[in-house]
């Protein structure tokens, strides 16, 4: 009967929750039986005294009856696993020296593991906040030797309109930087120009007002803009009626129509603060009076490959070139396309390095596994005898093991609860001082991945250096365990040579972080002593932009730079000043077109050059020496002569090995204007540092005004403080003019080698770890080592053996284990740093130096590490050590 | 006391069974009620009886509850169930047609 079977069930899920009940249930019964078995007999005639035992061995075994009797209630495996829990840690309890060490070791390659797994889930692992991430792909275009990631308009309309994989194909440029006036100090924001369909394609939406609607993006649309939640938050005290009112952007009024939430992340490495409409050509037209660059993120159609789309845009684009000039089609022929996920366009550049960091502290881990394990193999021989009684009274090897694994997952379990304690505090750390330039790192914490790899990495380390003393225990030589007062010599053998084997890949690991660590930290050095070929202490550097709409006329922007570089020529600690439009380390470079007179551009070479506008000071100021020619004077004004100023790179590359003064140059394309080259000035260096420096041509300020400039200062000493007053200054000329980015020139090159700096910290940490983790792990095994042989040494220091001789001895059997080591560990090296050779600059994966320093740094620690127990041995007085048995 | 016969554990299960069709008992009683009627010749061991009694139980063979025996002792009795009882015939049908088997096998010259 149905029911019958499910009372069945009840009863047995009764039993595994109502235990204590069923125990005592149990004992009554058997109580009765025994009960009435001695009435019985005493009716029988069985004396009083005599008729509960002759009761009880009639009986039986009354404890194996109630064994199998709860084994059958199926508390079986349950009890037996809680009971060896118990017991486990009641033990560690017993051994507080040995707990301590090893849940400290635990801990910290937990802890460390914990914080680059936390890391790793943010980064790559978790995916982006918009509907079905896995079908948003990043469209650019780019030619093989230049690195250009984004599109212009005519071939995202192009794709927009003809393409047939794409369930949407969304845009994003332009606006830029804007000053934001009233109600406060004018301050200047990021805002992002996007089509209308950019938002709904990655499924988000405002929390207030609305988003745009198509007839609002087109150019001469309607100047409406969507704030994002901080800029709400912060500028506007987040006021629930901000929608429907006007803010005002470069002296024009703008009417807020939506507000983002919170939890919008824009798909970018940067964080725009306000979005318009792109307002966008209506129609793909590449002879239009301006051409915007955009960047191009599209939603594929289900079951569209991104080869399928790169094809299709490929087709596209080739069809369009055919309404082309021919020399135009000729420029595009070597177009290249690239379509990748999202995914993979946000986070990329890192994987490569957040695997590496995560190989490293995996690395430590398995040397802290190995320092445990050790740690477990010299408790099992102690506890042989313990061992060899359980087996005799009826224990199976399963049994055994199962119970010394289960001890193993109790002090996994203290490590790993250590671990997480540690690791929480390392995230929460990162959280706050980590590097910017990674992204998500502000969102790191403890999501379920992370808490999974947690519970995995415990077990996993539980189980690893469980196996050792379980490795041991397998080989029980009872009796002669049971009889001898020390651990037998067969087990002891094992147990040694596996320690030895540990202690060997302990001392690999090490040796292949080490030299990792030293490889990077080489290279960090080599690549912070770059010369950027000026000076750039006590430089302070502020930007600015001017609105087209206040400054429309050229002269007019040269004209405020002029007046504001007066202002600030007056302030007190203030050196020198300099105005320029695309200074080093500023991470701007505007370029223009260069053609020679008379002479046919030299093949190789691409059409734009960078090109960098300045007042005459600004070689002053940054201390550029000249080569050859004149600077800019102020005399180079409007109505001069035009002339220019180019770099040796320039000067090799357009001219040769010939002086350039006196040559003229044509900026600009076809339209531009011909300027002469009245100076030559030495090569600078700009982002990224590793890079050459690139051929640069100079304008004055006067003669080709650029509206965007930064302000260079020279201060006496002391940048950072003329900050405050400088911006005072810039107010002066223009009261609602903001300046922005300021930083010193010393700051910027720091931020430059950010990632870098942040990966030799990181790695040189866990090398650090691993070698202080190693180092304990040989001084235990050689210890031990020692200890083992105490006997032997009493003999041979009564027979007349030196101290010397002692430590020679022990130290002999090390160096073998060492040699193995390092030999071991150069080898995994050799294999593995060449995955590191894109984080190198200027150094070899296989640098022959770092090996060899790195290696004898190794060796001198491990024989230290290997000294000072041997030193020990020699301190033991000979007549106890020939007692010791 | 003569040496006990071993009996096979679905032998037991059987033997349990069936005295329990006569009406709900404790261990105990059931211990000295098959020692009674087989005549002293089979005698069973605690240490087979309970966990006997228990695997029944767990299979729905038999139900359990607690009452008070007749010196006022708290004592378990068991009884069988429905399908304790088709579980019994079952097996007694099983039962008959081996005794039968053997004994044509043991009598044929």
């Amino acid at each position: 009967m149905l029911s019958e079977r499910i009372a069945a069930l009840w009863l047995r899920l009764k039993a595994q929750v109502r235990r204590r009940e069923l125990d005592r249930d149990l004992d009554d019964e058997l109580q009765f039986h025994l009960a009435m078995r001695e009435q019985k007999l005493r009716e029988q005639g069985v004396a009083a005294e005599e008729a509960p035992y002759a009761a009880r061995r009639q009986f039986g075994n009354v404890t194996r009856l109630k064994e199998t009797s709860r084994e059958l209630w199926g508390f079986g495996l349950v009890e037996t696993l809680w009971q060896d829990l118990r017991y486990g840690l009641r033990q560690l309890r017993r051994n507080p020296g040995f707990t301590a060490v090893a849940v400290i070791t635990l801990a910290l390659g937990i802890g460390a593991n914990t914080i680059v797994f936390s890391v790793v889930s943010a980064v790559l692992i978790r995916r982006l906040p918009y509907s079905d991430p896995d079908r948003l792909v990043w469209i650019t275009e780019f030619w093989p030797h230049l690195k250009n990631t984004i599109v212009p308009s005519p071939d995202f309309l192009n794709w927009r309109d003809q393409n047939q994989v794409f369930e949407s194909i969304a845009a994003y440029g332009g606006f830029g930087e804007l000053n934001l006036s009233g109600s406060g100090e004018p301050e200047r924001i990021n805002g992002i120009g996007v089509t209308w369909n950019f938002f709904p394609m990655l499924g988000v939406r405002p929390e207030l007002g609305r988003g745009f609607l198509p007839k609002e993006d087109r150019p001469g649309g309607p100047p409406a803009v969507i704030l994002s939640h901080s800029l709400w938050q912060r500028r506007f005290h987040s006021d629930p009626n901000l929608v429907g009112k006007m803010i005002t952007l470069d002296e024009k009024g703008y009417m807020v129509i939506g507000i983002m939430p919170d939890s919008f992340r824009f798909p970018g490495d940067w964080t725009p603060e306000l979005f318009a409409p792109a307002s966008l050509p209506l129609k793909s037209d590449w002879y239009a009076r301006s051409l915007a660059m955009v960047g191009v993120i599209a939603r594929l159609k289900p079951e569209v490959s991104q080869e399928r789309a790169m094809a299709d845009i490929l087709t596209i684009n080739r069809r369009s070139e055919k309404a082309l000039s021919p020399s135009f089609a000729q420029m595009r022929a070597g177009l290249q396309v690239r379509v990748v996920t999202l995914q993979q366009h946000l986070v990329g550049d890192v994987r490569l390095q957040l695997l590496i960091l995560l190989s490293a502290v995996g690395c430590v881990l398995l040397v802290a596994c190995a320092d445990v394990a050790s740690l477990q193999l010299a408790r099992a021989s102690a506890r042989g005898k313990e061992i060899a009684v359980r087996a005799s009274l009826g224990a199976g090897r399963w049994r055994i093991a199962r119970q010394l694994l289960t001890e193993s997952l109790a002090l996994a379990l203290l490590g790993g609860v250590a671990g997480l304690i540690l690791g929480a505090g390392g995230v929460s750390l990162l959280r706050q001082w980590g590097p910017h330039d990674i992204p998500g790192l502000k969102t790191i914490g403890f999501d379920r991945w992370v808490f999974a790899f947690i519970v995995a990495i415990t077990a996993f380390t539980g189980i690893t250096f469980g196996l050792a003393p379980v490795v041991v225990a397998f080989k029980p030589h009872l009796n002669e365990t049971l009889k001898e007062a020390r651990p037998s010599a067969p087990a002891g053998h094992t147990a040694q040579r596996v320690r030895g084997l540990l202690m060997v890949s302990e001392m690999a690991l090490a040796l292949v972080l080490l030299i990792a660590s030293g490889l990077l930290i080489r290279s960090f050095v080599r690549l912070v002593s770059v010369d950027p070929d000026f000076d750039p202490q006590d430089v302070l550097t502020e930007r600015i932009m001017l609105p087209l709409g206040k400054y429309p006329k050229p002269a007019q922007q040269t004209r405020f730079f002029e007046n504001v570089l007066e202002h600030l020529a007056q302030l007190p600690g203030v050196e020198s000043v300099a105005a320029a439009s695309s200074p080093p380390l500023t991470g701007v470079m505007s370029r223009t077109s260069v053609d020679l007179e008379g002479q046919p551009r030299p093949p190789g070479t691409s059409t734009s050059t960078p090109e960098c506008s300045v007042s005459p000071s600004y070689f002053h100021a940054l201390r550029i020496p000249l080569v050859s020619g004149r600077y800019f004077t102020s005399y180079d004004v409007e109505s001069a002569p035009r002339v220019a100023i180019v770099n040796q790179a320039f000067a090799r590359l357009f001219f040769e090995n010939k002086d350039p003064a006196g040559q003229r140059i044509r900026l600009g394309g076809s339209e531009g204007k011909w300027y002469s080259i009245v100076g030559v000035v030495q090569n600078t260096r700009h982002l990224p540092l590793e890079t050459d420096p690139p051929a640069e041509v100079f304008t004055s300020y006067f003669q080709a005004p650029a509206p965007y400039m930064t302000l260079i200062v020279r201060a006496i000493s002391d940048p950072a403080s003329l900050a405050a007053a400088v911006r005072g200054k810039v107010l002066e000329v223009d009261r609602n003019q903001p300046v922005y980015d300021v930083t010193t020139m010393q700051k910027r090159l720091a931020e430059s080698v950010a990632p870098q700096r942040f990966n030799t910290l990181a790695l040189g940490i866990f090398a650090g770890m691993a070698v202080m983790l190693a180092a304990a792990g040989v001084y235990g095994v050689m210890a031990y080592s020692v200890a083992q042989r105490t006997h032997e040494i009493g003999v041979r220091m009564a027979l007349g053996a030196q101290r010397q001789d002692v430590v020679e001895l022990v130290l002999r059997q090390g160096m073998l284990l060492i040699a193995f080591g390092i030999g071991l560990g150069v080898a995994g090296a050799l294999a593995l740093t060449p995955f590191l050779s894109s984080l190198l600059y200027g150094v070899k994966p296989t640098d022959p130096l770092t090996f060899v320093a790195v290696s004898l740094l190794l060796i001198a620690v491990a024989l230290l590490a290997s000294y000072l127990p041997a030193r020990r041995a020699t301190k033991v007085d000979p007549t106890v050590a020939l007692r010791y048995e | 006391m003569e040496k006990p016969l071993d009996l096979v554990q679905g032998t037991l299960d059987m033997l349990v069974l069936r005295t329990l069709k006569r009406g709900r008992m404790h261990g105990y009683a059931i211990a000295e009620s098959i020692h009674q009627r087989s005549d002293d010749v089979l005698h069973i061991e605690e240490g087979a009886l309970y966990p006997a009694l228990h695997r029944l139980e767990l299979r729905g063979l038999l139900a359990a509850e607690w009452g008070l025996s007749e010196n006022n002792r708290r004592a378990k009795y068991y009884r069988l169930t429905a399908a304790g009882q088709r579980y019994l015939e079952a097996e007694r049908a099983t039962w008959d047609r081996m005794v039968l088997a053997i004994a044509r096998v043991m009598e044929t010259a």
